[in-house]
């Protein structure tokens, strides 16, 4: 009797075979869906988010728009007890702002009397979502009224990067905002967090998280910090001055110039006790709004999970994302505490059509990013239940003529097409490929 | 200890070097999560996760040891998770030996397996890493994150278990 008695037995314990394929496949998705959302990011943007771990809390503001924020915001919508009428929205600045404390005992849990009363589950519903979404565009791309003749300058570069200096630094430009509501980053974060409960959850975090008094300390609900989007106090800098964005120690956070980054990439900043917004909002017509109506697809005394498309003004899309709110009962009020993330059905769709046509070479010569598959998408079908859809697209060869008809149906839950009906536009070029397919064919140890 | 290279998004891992990987390593990281889980079908879904967090994330090794080492980190801390959880909050001394995918040609393995499979679950680790991997106990300090009189300690009052439950010393 030793030790090797335990070997033996543990020599003989071997996995499933299909565990293999599932890794596999698996993998291979998530790696596809992570590069088409590099990819979709990228040319969106065109704006670099800077490098260093510190600096990595400030996204630029145009990237952060090509991801399709997660954010959320949201103030107080006080809705009161025994109400059969959702009651109004507090107006930032009449209603007595709460600041929370950040203590252990955040978690509140309500009341008998509470619990048991008679709400408007649909009516509390439309009403957050609508102020989450309000709240998300202020916060998140800057949508408020500012004086566009009362603006402010600076020119953005890096003294150790002369490259992304030419290229992607310069004129960041400010205008006054006009908005009553707000005079300052702080009143926007207040603004944004008053729906939002005091302990939040979001993927990634195996703890929740207590929303912070200060906007500084402030996250999103999709974990982002608000720093991202409120630059703060940037007095010290004179108007029309340049701002050096190098970090000398992109470990230590310490070396890292938050003031100067908030110039660069932030939305608003605050300037000799005034508050300030990038016009981009405006200029652009950037934001979200909704694509569907909200739904309730679970509720109980306090706590219900509401379920609305959300898109991007940026996409043409008929959905857009499945958003999942879910709202709990929190003295009296029902707030915000998570928001996930469910269908896709664009997106999904669009992968399973890349994924499709990429084992095919036929169509060797057709254009397959994932952004160039979304453009032209039409949506004939989908089905939220049972997780599939019918589109339609016509697509480019990869000189950007049109080249195939296509309508599929689509399983969205394995991301595969069911059943494809492909007619050629035009004929077929064997010269045509894309670059994929030529690098794959001198590669072909590395073939996928 | 840095164990990997960060490569660039574009630079996705291949399928036939996932696979060469998986090929290479799916028993060690079965086998721990095992030791770990004590059940086949949470050590499956474990070592799944692990495999995909290492496709996934862009990461390459210096060499297949560094590789195994990565490996094996990630699943005792993914197997910490999970017993973090709070499905197992309240089942940890009461996992049941799932014997449905074990089999024992002799008394004496069926005998010495379950001594070691009653161990607590800390000292069930170093005893894996220590007697079947033939990891140092600075390599497991490394692993597991204990410091090494700590996994030292772990060591001794494992055997002394294992004495006491075998009633005698067990030979390495």
């Amino acid at each position: 009797m030793n030790m090797n008695d335990y070997k033996k037995v543990t020599d003989r314990l071997e996995p499933d075979e299909r565990c293999r394929k599932e890794v596999l496949d698996m993998s291979k998705r998530e790696n596809r869906i992570k590069q088409n959302t590099n990819d979709f990011e990228e040319k969106v943007s065109g704006v670099e988010v800077r490098r260093g771990n510190g600096a990595l809390r400030f996204v630029g503001i145009a990237a952060a728009f090509a991801l399709i924020a997660g954010g959320i915001g949201t103030t107080g919508v006080l809705l009161h007890k025994n109400s059969r009428n959702v009651s109004q929205l507090t107006e930032a600045g009449e209603e007595e702002t709460v600041t929370e404390e950040i203590t252990e005992e955040v978690t509140e849990e309500p009341t008998e009397s509470e619990a048991g009363e008679d709400y408007d589950y649909e009516a509390i519903a439309r009403e957050i979502t609508d102020s989450y979404l309000e709240r998300t565009n202020i916060l998140v791309y800057g949508d408020v009224e500012y004086d566009a003749n009362d603006t402010i300058t600076f020119y953005t570069y890096d003294s150790s990067d002369a490259e992304w200096s030419e290229k992607y630094g310069g004129e960041r430009t400010f205008c006054k905002v006009t908005d009553e509501r707000f005079g300052s980053c702080q009143d926007i974060y207040d603004y944004y967090k008053e729906l939002i409960a005091n302990t939040i959850e979001f993927g990634g975090y195996s703890e929740p998280l207590i929303t912070a008094s200060d906007y500084k300390d402030g996250v999103t609900l999709d974990g982002a910090g608000v720093v991202s989007y409120l630059g703060g106090d940037a007095s010290g800098f004179e108007n029309g001055s340049k701002v050096d964005l190098y970090i000398p120690d992109p470990e230590d956070d310490s070396t890292v110039d938050y003031t100067a980054h908030g110039i660069n990439g932030g939305v608003y900043i605050d300037y000799n006790g005034s508050l300030y917004v990038t016009p981009r909002a405006a200029q652009y017509d950037i934001g979200e709004h909704y694509t569907s109506e909200p739904v309730i697809v679970e509720n109980s005394e306090d706590r219900i999970v509401v379920s609305r498309y959300i898109n991007n003004n940026m996409r043409n899309e008929q959905y857009g994302t499945q958003k999942l709110f879910t709202l709990v009962l929190q003295n009296g009020e029902w707030k915000i505490q998570s928001i996930g993330t469910g269908m896709q059905p664009e997106y999904l769709s669009s992968i399973a059509i890349q994924c499709y046509l990429e084992d095919r070479a036929e169509y060797n010569d057709i254009n397959i990013d994932c952004g160039d598959i979304m453009a032209p998408l039409e949506m004939l079908e989908y089905d939220e239940e049972n997780k599939t859809s019918r589109v339609h697209a016509v697509l480019h060869d990869i000189n950007g003529v049109d080249a195939i008809d296509v309508t599929a149906d689509i399983d969205l839950g394995s991301f595969k097409v069911t059943s494809a009906d492909i007619t050629r536009l035009n004929e077929y070029d064997g010269t045509l490929k894309r670059p994929s397919v030529i690098w794959a064919e001198e590669h072909p140890d590395g073939k996928e | 200890m840095k164990y990997f290279n960060r490569k660039k998004g574009s630079d996705r891992m291949k399928p036939d070097k996932m696979a060469e990987i998986y090929d290479r390593n799916k028993n060690t990281v079965f086998r721990m999560a095992f030791s770990y889980c004590k059940n086949k079908a949470d050590a499956e879904d474990l070592m799944q996760d692990v495999f995909i967090k290492l496709f996934t994330c862009g990461v390459e090794f210096e060499d297949e040891n560094k590789e195994r080492s990565w490996l094996l980190k990630v699943t005792v801390n993914k197997c910490r998770d999970m017993f973090r959880s709070l499905r197992y909050r309240y089942l940890l001394t009461s996992i049941p030996l799932d014997e449905a995918c074990l089999t024992y040609e002799t008394p004496e393995e069926s005998e010495v397996y379950h001594a070691v499979m009653s161990l607590p679950t800390k000292y069930r680790i170093v005893i894996h890493l220590y007697y079947y991997e033939g990891y140092s106990v600075k390599e497991i300090s490394s692993i597991t994150g204990t410091n090494e009189s700590a996994v030292q300690t772990q060591l001794y009052r494992a055997r002394k278990k294992l004495k006491d439950t075998l009633g005698k010393e067990l030979l390495s």
